[in-house]
């Protein structure tokens, strides 16, 4: 599903991402850990599309981003960290844009709306204006919009963050569905008992270079999710 | 405190003009000092032009005595030109800040706040009036009888009219935002406000060569009425000329009114800064969700962004206004226009074709003054990220962006042409030629503003002014997008005798078509990648 080879990103002389391969398949959950500035969200962007890279190649679906970024998108979402959506909009219309872009039948559109405006009992406000939601609100419609093309590959940059604990507790369901239904997640979280619990894989990565990647088993053996990052942090300092 | 506030401000503009610092090279312009060259050439160009405007005045006036009258039409001028250029992005730089909650989160007193905002109205307000001040003070050195004080005051006065610009603009922007906060449609009303004091600025602006005149020629009846009533009005033309008492009158009545301007934005500046509209709650229906195609959302996209902000709609579409006005007294003065045109076509055979180049260079000039599409890239700012995000290429984007820019202008154009084509009674070969020419020039401006600002977008802004004003691309897209149809008018005065108004429009045209191919050539190119790394 995703394939990520000797990816290489740097800003002046720093590697913020050095030569780091990464493979996901369809069906997993990948979650993607590491400190402040580790290199997580240029990571994510660079595979998202946003942010163009030294080296290295990324493929979704044997589509290289460098070379058909707009093909590659099509089948992925991608949801920031703090989500700046159109707040000269409404949500709905902000939906409706999305779909728009994304060439979403009506049907399709209508169904997956009210499906997640439920969910996340968002449907009420969705003719309010995205200006006056709130963080967790704007969170939950960026989750929607992200979900509303029926993506293959999630791309998701700390998606717990501003949510309530009905909201993520839902998120993280419809993460496993998605992936249930062969669709895959790549996500950078810093909350360790999330990952653990929600991940079949794992990746670690600090000053931008790959340090451990693997199923949850493979990267903690005995001990727990947490033990490991900060044994792994130590040993690097 | 104060310190770090003003600290604080010079980061930003900093930030803004020469990017994140060393470290951040990403956003550094490759050639900030070509940016300051520009822009200082351009404030050379108008100042000389403001030197001669200023020896006109002067000549009249200065030698039989009436140098304080002088500075007073001088002073009034740089008034109205210092409140016209800092009046419209006052509101926005004092109140609509990104940080106000961040700084106010802080335990900062909101004057201190206040205070250093009004610093960056004055430094605006202050490259706005020495435009005009410098020359005039220029031109009277050379020709007026100066002495040490008249030197000295003269100096001083220049930065106490800044104060006084500021005072007024700060208490405009104020009263406005005040306003706005009590109101349910505030969007409306802003720009109707906005529209109001534009209206009665260029009013004035529009009939200062007649009131010119007027005081150049009864300079002594005016004079003599000005001493019996108007001496707060010409206190700072007195003080210019050395005269003491004229002076601390000056300088007392603008300190007055910048403390008043000063103590009404502090007391409410909490209340303003941080004053949320109440949302209006409308139902949700599934008829809501509806489908359209690619292209209509972009549009609608481009056209919520821009009508979403009153800044955006009062910088980057005046020239809209103007379109129609310009249109509107067309029909008003239609034959005052004709008999113009008939009474110099009497002495000069080809006023009718001249009437005709310079009927459709008035409305592109007029059109040059839009400039939604060249602040179109940076506007998205923080929202940057959807677009890029999103399967969308590029160009589609551009495409959507420069509709939005043509859609708007072209119907304020139209409708122009139109009533000239009426009023002068063009042909209608000569009629399809000026709304041809009229489009191609709307769609090249647009297309070169929207290059401009891809080459140098200004996507982090803390407020929208930066991106509307403060930004030296829409500065030159306005300066070109004016200068270019002056330039064309001027040489069909030479071309008349020999070539009809039909095939110069036609060579415009040729010549447009091929430099906006030329930049969507580069818009679909490097355009696409500048964007995409944005």
């Amino acid at each position: 599903m995703l394939r990520i080879e000797n990816l290489t990103k740097r800003y002046g002389d720093k590697a913020a991402v050095d030569h780091l391969s990464l493979h996901i398949q369809p069906g997993e959950i990948y979650g993607f850990i590491g400190h402040n500035g580790a290199g997580k969200t240029t990571t994510l962007k660079s595979v998202a599309g946003i942010l163009p890279y030294d080296e290295g190649e990324i493929y979704i679906h044997d589509i290289s981003v460098k070379l058909s970024p707009i093909e590659a998108k099509k089948i992925m979402a991608y949801i920031p960290d703090n989500p700046d959506l159109y707040d000269f909009m409404t949500g709905v219309q902000f939906l409706n844009f999305v779909a728009d872009v994304f060439g979403v039948s009506q049907a399709d559109r209508e169904s997956r709306i009210l499906k997640y405006g439920n969910m996340f009992e968002l449907t009420e406000k969705l003719s309010d204006p995205i200006s006056s939601y709130s963080h967790g609100m704007q969170q939950k419609l960026a989750v929607m919009s992200a979900l509303i093309h029926d993506p293959k590959l999630i791309l998701m940059d700390e998606p717990f963050v501003g949510l309530d604990p009905m909201a993520a507790h839902l998120l993280k369901q419809t993460m496993r569905e998605i992936c249930d239904n062969g669709g895959a997640i790549f996500f950078s979280t810093h909350v360790l008992e999330v990952a653990e619990k929600l991940c079949d894989k794992v990746a670690i990565i600090k000053d931008g270079k790959l340090i451990r990647s693997g199923t949850m088993e493979e990267v903690k053996g005995d001990a727990s999710l947490e033990d490991v990052f900060l044994e792994l942090e130590a040993e690097k300092d | 405190m104060l310190k770090a506030l003003l600290r604080k401000q010079l980061y930003e503009v900093r930030y803004f003009y020469l990017g994140g610092g060393r470290k951040n090279k990403k956003n550094m312009p490759k050639n900030p000092k070509g940016m300051y060259v520009l822009f200082i050439f351009l404030y050379l160009i108008i100042m000389v032009s403001m030197f001669f405007a200023s020896m006109g005045i002067g000549s009249a006036l200065i030698p039989a005595g009436l140098d304080w009258l002088y500075f007073t039409v001088m002073n009034i001028l740089a008034f109205l030109l210092g409140i016209i250029g800092s009046v419209m992005s006052t509101a926005q730089a004092l109140f609509r800040s990104k940080d106000n909650e961040l700084l106010l989160a802080m335990p900062i007193p909101p004057s201190r706040i206040v205070f250093v905002r009004m610093i960056t109205v004055y430094l605006m307000s202050f490259i706005y009036a020495s435009v005009i001040m410098i020359p005039a003070i220029v031109y009277y050195f050379i020709a007026g009888d100066v002495t040490f004080l008249s030197v000295v005051f003269c100096i001083l006065s220049m930065f106490i009219m800044s104060f006084l610009i500021t005072a007024f603009s700060c208490f405009a922007g104020w009263l406005v935002s005040l306003i706005a906060t009590k109101l349910k449609n505030q969007k409306i009303v802003l720009v109707l406000l906005g529209v109001l004091l534009i209206g009665v600025i260029y009013y004035f602006q529009f009939n200062a060569s007649r009131l010119i005149q007027s005081v150049i020629a009864n300079a002594q009846e005016i004079a003599g009425a000005l001493r019996g009533w108007g001496y707060p009005l010409y206190a700072p033309g007195l003080g210019m000329t050395g005269q003491v008492v004229g002076f601390l009158v000056f300088l007392g009545i603008t300190a007055v009114l910048f403390g008043i301007a000063y103590y009404a934005v502090t007391k409410s500046f909490s209340r303003i800064a941080l004053y949320k509209a109440a949302e209006k709650k409308t139902e949700f229906h599934n008829t809501d969700i509806r489908s359209s195609k690619l292209s209509d959302a972009l549009f609608r996209r481009e056209m919520k962004r821009f009508m979403a902000s009153v800044s955006y709609m009062m910088n980057a579409g005046l020239g809209l206004l103007f379109l129609a006005a310009v249109g509107v007294l067309a029909i008003i003065k239609m034959q005052d226009i004709r008999m113009i045109i008939a009474s110099i076509g009497a002495q000069f055979p080809y006023a009718d074709s001249i009437a005709v180049v310079v009927g459709v260079c008035l409305t592109g000039l007029l059109a040059g003054l839009c400039l939604m599409a060249s602040c179109s890239i940076s506007m998205e700012g923080k929202y940057v990220w959807v677009y890029q995000s999103l399967p969308i290429d590029p160009y589609q984007i551009f495409r959507a962006k420069l509709a939005l820019h043509v859609v708007l202008t072209g119907v304020p154009t139209l409708f122009s042409i139109l009533v000239f084509g009426i009023v002068l009674k063009v042909s209608i070969p000569a009629f399809l030629c000026m709304i041809v020419f009229a489009g191609m020039y709307i769609l090249l401006s647009a297309s070169f503003g929207l290059m401009l600002d891809l080459k140098k977008p200004k996507l982090n802004w803390t407020n929208e002014n930066q991106a509307l004003k403060s930004n030296v691309t829409v500065f030159v897209d306005m300066l070109l997008g004016m200068l270019v149809p002056c330039v064309i008018c001027a040489v069909y005065l030479l071309l008349a005798p020999v070539m009809g108004p039909e095939l110069y429009l036609v060579i415009w045209i040729a010549i447009f078509a091929v430099l906006t191919l030329l930049i969507h050539k580069w818009l679909a190119g490097r355009g696409r990648a500048i964007f995409s790394a944005l």
